[in-house]
């Protein structure tokens, strides 16, 4: 079997995708947080594809109301935006991008149903943007880290104040972690999985 | 077909148009997850097929998610899931996902798997 990992994916033969198409079995981790947290940012450090939406920009009226805050934003889609990452010959990892604020709740079912976790990356300018997906994720317990995305280097809150902020119980981990940085989404995705594993031992 | 797959968009179709009238998929709950591949049987039929079945037994040649689906044809995943129904209903696609009643020792088997993949990146 011809085996080439340098892209992240396994391949069998020439014009054959992820897993010398076969199916995998899919597992997914679902990456929440506010417009301009960096979500889309992480989950294309991870990804062997480019990051992909079902859903089209924002609407002018839409793109108005989440610009409260004046803050700068570049690109922004709403709804779904994901990637993949083939683990090995059996298992495809899917990270699914949504938008922490309540009215993408509708979203939240589908997403969570089955998930092995969820990290949530917040943005210290705009904490409230992350409230009701934890709310949520804590509802249907789903194993989530909170992971606060240390923008141009500089942390504007200290972890505990984060986690006091944000109401989160004591044995979620909440970390710092770099968007922009492969390893170190790659290190949250871990927190994430580990603290699955804690959660499914009890 | 080449240029919607390279800038995708979503259809200004409204999903009741394409899929009939049918909001459940014929088959079974479709995780957004789940993988997609056509089978023997529904690559013979793909030119027999109406536009929107056939654009999803050629790309499901190779595997894909529902997610992708639906984001390379430009459909609204709830439309990809009713017309993947009708397939698999058919026998024109099969699907791959993790079972939802999968046991604790295996959801850790897997979740290992996934931090050692990770790992290795």
């Amino acid at each position: 079997m011809d085996f080439a990992r340098s892209d992240g994916v396994a391949r069998t033969g020439p014009g054959i995708g992820p897993g010398g198409g076969r199916p995998l079995l899919p597992v997914k981790v679902v990456v929440a947080g506010g417009f301009g947290a960096g979500k889309t940012t992480a989950v294309s450090q991870i990804s062997e594809i480019p990051v992909l939406t079902t859903e089209a920009p924002m609407t002018d009226a839409a793109s108005h109301l989440d610009d409260a805050g004046g803050l700068p934003k570049t690109t922004t889609t709403v709804a779904l935006d994901f990637g993949c990452l083939t683990i090995d010959d059996e298992i495809k990892l899917y990270l699914f991008g949504t938008p922490g604020q309540e009215r993408f709740g509708f979203m939240w079912p589908d997403l969570t149903d089955g998930a092995l976790g969820a990290l949530v990356i917040v943005d210290t300018r705009r904490m409230d943007a992350c409230y009701a997906a934890i709310d949520y994720f804590e509802r249907v317990n789903l194993p989530f880290v909170v992971a606060i995305n240390r923008f141009h280097g500089s942390l504007a809150h200290d972890l505990d104040d984060v986690r006091w902020a944000l109401d989160v119980p004591e044995k979620t981990p909440v970390i710092t972690f770099d968007a922009r940085d492969r390893a170190s989404v790659r290190d949250a995705l871990l927190v994430v999985l580990r603290r699955s594993l804690e959660v499914l031992r009890g | 077909m080449a240029d919607e797959r390279d800038h995708p968009t979503v259809s200004g179709v409204r999903p009741y148009l394409l899929t009939g009238g049918r909001v459940r998929p014929v088959a079974r709950h479709l995780p957004i997850e789940a993988q997609l591949m056509t089978t023997p049987a529904g690559q013979s039929a793909s030119g027999r097929l109406t536009y929107e079945h056939r654009d999803i037994v050629e790309l499901c040649r190779r595997p894909y998610s529902v997610a992708e689906v639906a984001a390379h044809l430009g459909l609204h995943t709830g439309v990809v899931r009713v017309l993947a129904g009708d397939l698999i209903g058919l026998g024109y696609l099969t699907v791959h996902a993790q079972p939802r009643m999968t046991g604790r020792r295996e959801r850790e088997v897997i979740i290992e798997r996934v931090i050692r993949g990770l790992r290795a990146i």
